[in-house]
């Protein structure tokens, strides 16, 4: 099977998971006690007839499935509607938020592997030695402090005691140099975990191919070793790092929901979770539907990346 | 993951019987370079790993494939964990996160009194009590008081006990914690046995409502879980089984499918042994290492989960002594300057983290050495 | 909770019997001595009546039941200390149980009618006007659906005090009424008062000054300029105010508005007939006088040269189809509440006929802020545009992240000797925080100028700080204890009336809130001083409150 074709048969697979996803969360958010009429009056007293108006004007008389089909009908348009809370446009709502969250879950990404990559490859080349003890009670150290914790610590000492960078997001474009010190801190909070792990995982694949054959025999060509872990050991390596990264995407958008409220970042998470509470079901069916697709893009991507880089994976 | 250990037996013979199925890994039989008359050896790598040639894995697994093999030929699967149980016991590091763990459930559980009450009479079931005051009682001294003999952790808000808190709050987390992934295996273990083993449309139904459930956002789901049910430990519990079986049945399932192909499976299956009882007796046992040492690394995960719901206004009851809860209903304190409000439940949490990962790493190499844990662990999320 | 016992299968059989020997020996030791009878005497007043009320209603104590709040440190405290201070009687059994905002309400709405075993901690905010602290949550055409009476209270005396004061005109006889109304209500105790809130305002002294909090939070930015209250504020070396919210603005069309933030982010930018400065006196905004005309019927004449920020001149048709926009929008009850015809006397005068004799008539228009036709034609969207007559327009609303107001150059007010024609401050940037620890650090660090959501338990610190001005005010609100009157032995007002003097109240004031707010024990807030002076609470609480 080409290349092409196997995409083909990924994406036509992930079409009744994306339906799956909104399907369930059109349930679920059906299940939620409570009425979106009840968020959008603020419990005041309203005429039986503006009740009904209202709920016809979102379709909130129909029954579920109904919605749904409905709903399903205009995505597939790319129309997702208005919000009943906010009387706002859902596609520019949401579109709004997406490039902070992406911003965010990129830098935190990059400095995961910045951080694991070379930690990871020290920690097995000097493998028993103090370097590779240090390193990994570092990452575990990493994977068990609680994140919200660590941003309000990182919040209070640089952003409030010492003010070397601010609380809140600066008055700024999101690619501007100011808005890049700023997102420091939350980058070092959503990217600490990560990073752990990679270390982790890099070391440990690294370990099995400084086993291997292949290496043995480059070492035994005179080699220098610093070629060899660079130039042989690290390529192969890598792989199970690449298959992580695809898996990490949702990771970080779990952790973005906490880091976002900490550092009043203006993304998905914080979007989603209020959305939830105010059962906006269009907000929460874009954003969720958003955040489906960007997974089984990312993995797809993965898998493509991976078939590149290793030769041996036919489809 | 740390020191693998070398061993000095090998060249054993081994037999496979249909009761003693939970022979060893596939990839020590590759290994068999130096006599090994392995009936095992027939079988294929397991799923996840046809990718890399067998001559990568014969040299890479070599000296630690022994290790597995330290039982005698015809011992049962007891004393197999025995030998497991020994090399965990040589694992310093695994052994130093298991007595943190013991310690603190100790703790926990000598912490106060347990009680049980009925409408007319108190029961006393466990008299003692380590905790020098009761943790919900206000007003043993001065609220948001220093560290100081009296209070060694301070006190809160309430001016309660904090050194009482965090004793007792371990009942909690600890709970939580075993709780949530005990049950989580129990849905995931049974669904990911029954995919894989079936396969065809039962698997594919499985393993599709798995990718929907792994499309969402982890903790979008447990808000809305915790949503629709409310607080409390149960519910908490809930929230954190629904997420957390995907990533048991997905593992399970890929070991699952590498077993089935075996030879005492389809021998199993030609005798006409029920398909429950293969699955039970067979199957399971010989594919489920992965799935624990994912378990156990993930009593951390979940712990940290809880932490971070209860700093989202989820999660536990309001003012539970349970670490997580402490840690974000205390955070505005960290601003009024009173840092052991936060600091000490923070160190439970990181300790018991740290331990549970410690542990963790242990039981991968105790049972499984050549498998690295943090492997599977980013797919568990 | 039961103990866990990680770890115990690791031990090693020999191990075993010794621990199955202490097990064995702590049960017995338990059998034999620690198991005690739970029986309860009544100890004080209180007590008495609770065990009263016990008796009539045939319960054996202790009672189980849950104290519902609403997510938030201090609700939770709140909710600690009641259960301690009640379990402590010997009568109750008490869990606490914790719900998001939305979910939470659900749970209030629908729990009488699912007979639900709970007490609920509650925050209600009033406004200017008396009949906001009681109409919603006692009369009893205020059952869920149709209003917040949740524990389905009714009484007949009850409702008539609440309808004669809300067409009562005449304020000697209102507030006669409304202590009437609440003396009744603390008598009966469907519902116990706690605490009466506080606004409280911080800002960075450097940088702002003549900065005051408003009492009501809703209007928490007219500080910046009001000058029909006499009030705005200059910045030191900037011409932008940096203000906080609380949560994202959802909508800005007045009518279908539904929260606080957006409130507070639109208050700047709308104007109605009326104004209520900080004082609570009523002052004119867009009329510039009125007068009654029969019981019913009052004329307005408008302030001429009035604009909106879209270059519409204000005129008597903006106020009739501003009013009549109203109807089958979500807020329809802020003006059909009254509203019964106007009639356009000419451009700038109009007379507006109420549907009934109207008691608050002249507070309520300062909530109906006038838009233009634009909006009333369906031109222009004011959910995403608001446009109005105020002295800021609204520039940008950056979902989640901040929300911009201009200086609106072309503003009505022409200057006075205490406030100066143009506005000092020229933009208002209003950022999203929602954590409140991050609300103060963002203040400590000089993010942002003014903040009305600090943490309560810093106040003290701030206040003694120069670099910081605090101001505090008694606010529209309390939080209450609400009863599930349709269950034993809730339904025996003996019970409720025990329960409400059990109250810790100071000890709640102090300890959760930091000495912010005060006790309450009558439903009006003490902002409307006539209603609920302190001598009328002073004597309430020793008639029904304390124990003698």
């Amino acid at each position: 099977m080409s290349l092409g074709r196997y995409v083909l048969t990924r994406i036509s697979v992930a079409v009744p998971v994306l339906l799956g996803v909104t399907a369930l969360t059109f349930s679920f958010i059906h299940a939620l006690p409570g009425d979106p009429i009840d968020a959008l009056v603020g419990f005041r007293s309203v005429s039986p007839a503006t009740e009904a108006s209202i709920r016809a004007e979102y379709h909130l008389d129909r029954p579920i499935w109904e919605q749904y089909l409905l709903w399903v009908r205009n995505v597939l348009v790319l129309e997702f509607g208005e919000s009943p809370i906010t009387g706002r446009n859902v596609a520019a709502t949401v579109g709004r938020r997406l490039p902070a969250t992406l911003a965010l879950g990129g830098a935190a990404w990059l400095l995961a592997l910045a951080i694991g990559v070379p930690t990871g490859i020290v920690a097995a080349v000097r493998r028993g030695g103090p370097a590779d003890e240090l390193s990994r009670l570092a990452a575990l150290a990493g994977i068990a402090t609680p994140n919200f914790w660590l941003g309000l610590v990182l919040l209070l000492i640089f952003g409030v005691r010492l003010g070397w960078v601010r609380v809140i997001p600066p008055d700024a474009p999101l690619a501007s140099l100011a808005m890049a010190k700023f997102m420091l801190l939350p980058t070092i909070t959503l990217g600490t975990a990560s990073a752990a792990f990679v270390t982790r995982l890099l070391r440990s694949s690294m370990l099995a191919e400084l086993d291997a054959a292949y290496v043995r025999t480059a070492r035994a060509k005179g080699l220098r070793e610093r070629t060899v872990i660079l130039k042989h050991v690290l390529r192969n390596a890598l792989l199970p790092v690449v298959t992580i990264t695809g898996l990490q995407l949702a990771f970080l958008i779990d952790g973005a929901v906490v880091v976002e409220r900490i550092f009043s970042w203006p993304g998905m998470g914080r979007l989603l979770v209020r959305s939830i509470l105010q059962r906006d079901y269009p907000v929460i069916q874009a954003g969720v539907l958003l955040i489906g697709v960007s997974i089984v893009l990312a993995n797809l991507l993965v898998d493509i990346v991976y078939a590149v880089l290793d030769p041996r994976i036919r489809y | 993951m740390s020191d693998r250990q070398p061993t000095t037996d090998r060249g054993r013979i081994r037999i496979v019987g249909f009761d003693d199925a939970d022979s060893d890994r596939p990839g020590d039989a590759t290994s068999s370079d130096d006599g090994d008359g392995s009936l095992a050896a027939t079988a294929e790598p397991p799923a996840g790993r046809t990718d890399r040639p067998t001559a990568d894995t014969q040299s890479r697994t070599g000296p630690t494939a022994g290790a597995s093999r330290s039982g005698t030929a015809l011992e049962g699967p007891g004393s197999r964990s025995a030998g497991s149980w020994q090399r965990f016991r040589r694992d310093r590091t695994a052994m130093a996160g298991l007595t943190i763990i013991v310690v603190m459930a100790v703790l926990a559980v000598f912490a106060r009194p347990i009680e049980v009450s009925t409408a007319e009479y108190t029961m006393t079931l466990q008299p003692v009590s380590l905790a020098p005051y009761d943790p919900a009682q206000p007003f043993v001294g001065p609220a948001n008081a220093p560290p100081s003999w009296d209070h060694p952790f301070g006190t809160d808000w309430a001016g309660r006990d904090q050194f009482s808190r965090v004793l007792v709050g371990g009942r909690y987390t600890l709970t939580v914690g075993l709780v949530a992934v005990s049950l989580a295996l129990g849905v995931g273990i049974p669904l990911g046995a029954i995919a894989g083993y079936f396969g065809g449309w039962v698997d594919e139904i499985i393993m599709r409502l798995v990718d929907v459930l792994y499309a969402f956002p982890f903790l979008i789901l447990a808000i809305g879980t915790v949503a629709i049910l409310g607080r409390g430990f149960w519910k908490l519990v809930v929230a954190l089984v629904v997420t957390g079986w995907i990533g048991y049945a997905r593992l399970l399932r890929g070991e699952v499918l590498s077993v089935r192909e075996r030879e005492y499976v389809t021998a199993a299956r030609a005798l006409g042994i029920p398909d429950r009882t293969i699955i039970r007796r067979h199957v399971v046992p010989n594919a489920i290492t992965p799935v624990v040492v994912q378990a156990t690394l993930n009593v951390g995960t979940v712990v940290l989960t809880a932490a971070a719901l209860g700093f989202l206004g989820l999660g536990l009851e309001a003012d539970t002594a349970e670490w997580g809860a402490m840690l974000s209903r205390g955070r505005d304190s960290l601003l009024q300057g009173h840092w052991h409000v936060t600091v000490f439940p923070g160190i439970a949490i990181f300790l018991f983290v740290l331990a549970i990962n410690l542990v963790g790493d242990g039981v991968n190499d105790a049972l499984d050495p050549h498998r690295d844990a943090s492997d599977d662990r980013r797919r568990m999320r | 909770m039961p103990g866990n016992s990680v770890g115990s299968r690791e031990r090693r059989p020999i191990r075993r019997r010794s621990l199955l020997t202490s097990v064995g020996l702590v049960g017995i030791s338990g059998f034999a001595g620690c198991i005690r009878s739970n029986s309860v005497e009544a100890d004080g007043p209180a007590e008495e009546l609770i065990q009263q009320g016990f008796a009539a209603t045939d319960t054996d104590p202790p009672f189980e039941t849950t104290i519902v709040v609403t997510e938030g440190t201090e609700r939770s405290r709140v909710a600690t200390l009641l259960k301690s201070e009640l379990e402590d009687t010997g009568f109750f059994e008490i869990s606490i149980e914790e719900y998001k905002w939305t979910t939470h309400l659900d749970l209030l709405t629908t729990a009488a009618d699912e007979n639900k075993n709970a007490l609920f901690i509650v925050s209600w905010t009033g406004g200017w006007d008396p009949d906001d602290y009681v109409n919603m949550l006692f009369h009893s055409d205020s059952h869920p659906p149709n209003g917040l009476n949740v524990n389905q209270y009714a009484d007949e005396t009850v409702d008539e005090y609440i309808e004669t004061g809300l067409e009562e005109t005449v304020f000697d006889e209102r507030v006669e009424i409304y202590r009437q109304l609440q003396e009744r209500l603390v008598a009966d105790a469907p519902v116990s008062f706690v605490r009466f809130g506080e606004v409280t305002h911080v800002w960075d002294a450097d940088a702002v000054s003549g900065w005051q909090a408003y009492p009501l939070e809703t209007g928490a930015y007219n500080a910046v300029y009001a000058p029909w209250a006499d009030t705005f504020t200059k910045l030191e070396g900037s011409t932008e105010l940096v203000g906080d919210l609380g949560s994202d603005i959802s909508t800005t069309d007045p009518a279908s508005m539904n929260d606080t933030a957006s409130s507070q982010a639109t208050q700047l930018v709308y104007e109605g007939l009326t104004g209520i400065d900080f004082d609570g006196t009523v002052q004119p905004v867009l009329a510039d006088e009125w007068k009654r005309l029969d019981t019913t019927r009052y004329r307005f004449s408008l302030r001429e040269g009035v604009q909106f920020h879209n270059g519409e001149e204000l005129t008597a048709a903006h106020i009739k189809c501003s009013f009549e926009r109203y109807e089958g929008e979500p807020r329809e009850a802020d003006v059909f509440d009254w509203y019964g015809d106007s009639e356009i006397v000419d451009d700038y005068t109009i007379d507006i006929d109420c549907r009934r004799e109207y008691g608050p008539f002249e507070r309520r228009l300062f909530d109906v802020p006038i838009v233009p036709m634009a909006a009333i034609d369906g031109d222009l969207d004011l959910e995403s545009t608001p446009i109005g007559t105020g002295p800021y327009r609204f520039v940008d609303y950056q979902a989640g992240n901040d929300c911009r107001l201009e200086r609106f150059d072309e503003y009505w007010f022409e200057g006075s000797e205490t406030v100066p024609a143009t506005a000092p401050v020229e933009t208002v940037r209003l950022e999203v925080i929602t954590e409140p620890a991050s609300r103060q650090g963002a203040l400590e660090a000089g993010n942002i100028d003014v903040s009305y959501g600090v943490p309560s338990a810093s106040l003290a610190d701030l206040t003694a700080d120069d670099a910081y001005g605090v101001d505090r005010h008694v606010g529209g609100g309390f939080d209450m204890l609400i009863y599930p009157l349709y269950r034993e032995p809730f339904s025996s007002a003996a019970v409720r009336r025990g329960c409400n003097m059990l109250l810790p109240r100071e000890r709640i004031v102090e300890e959760v809130y930091n000495g912010v707010g005060q006790p309450a024990y009558t439903p009006i807030s003490p902002l409307l001083e006539a209603y609920a002076d302190e001598e009328f609470q002073e004597r309430i609480a020793d008639e029904y409150v304390r124990s003698p």
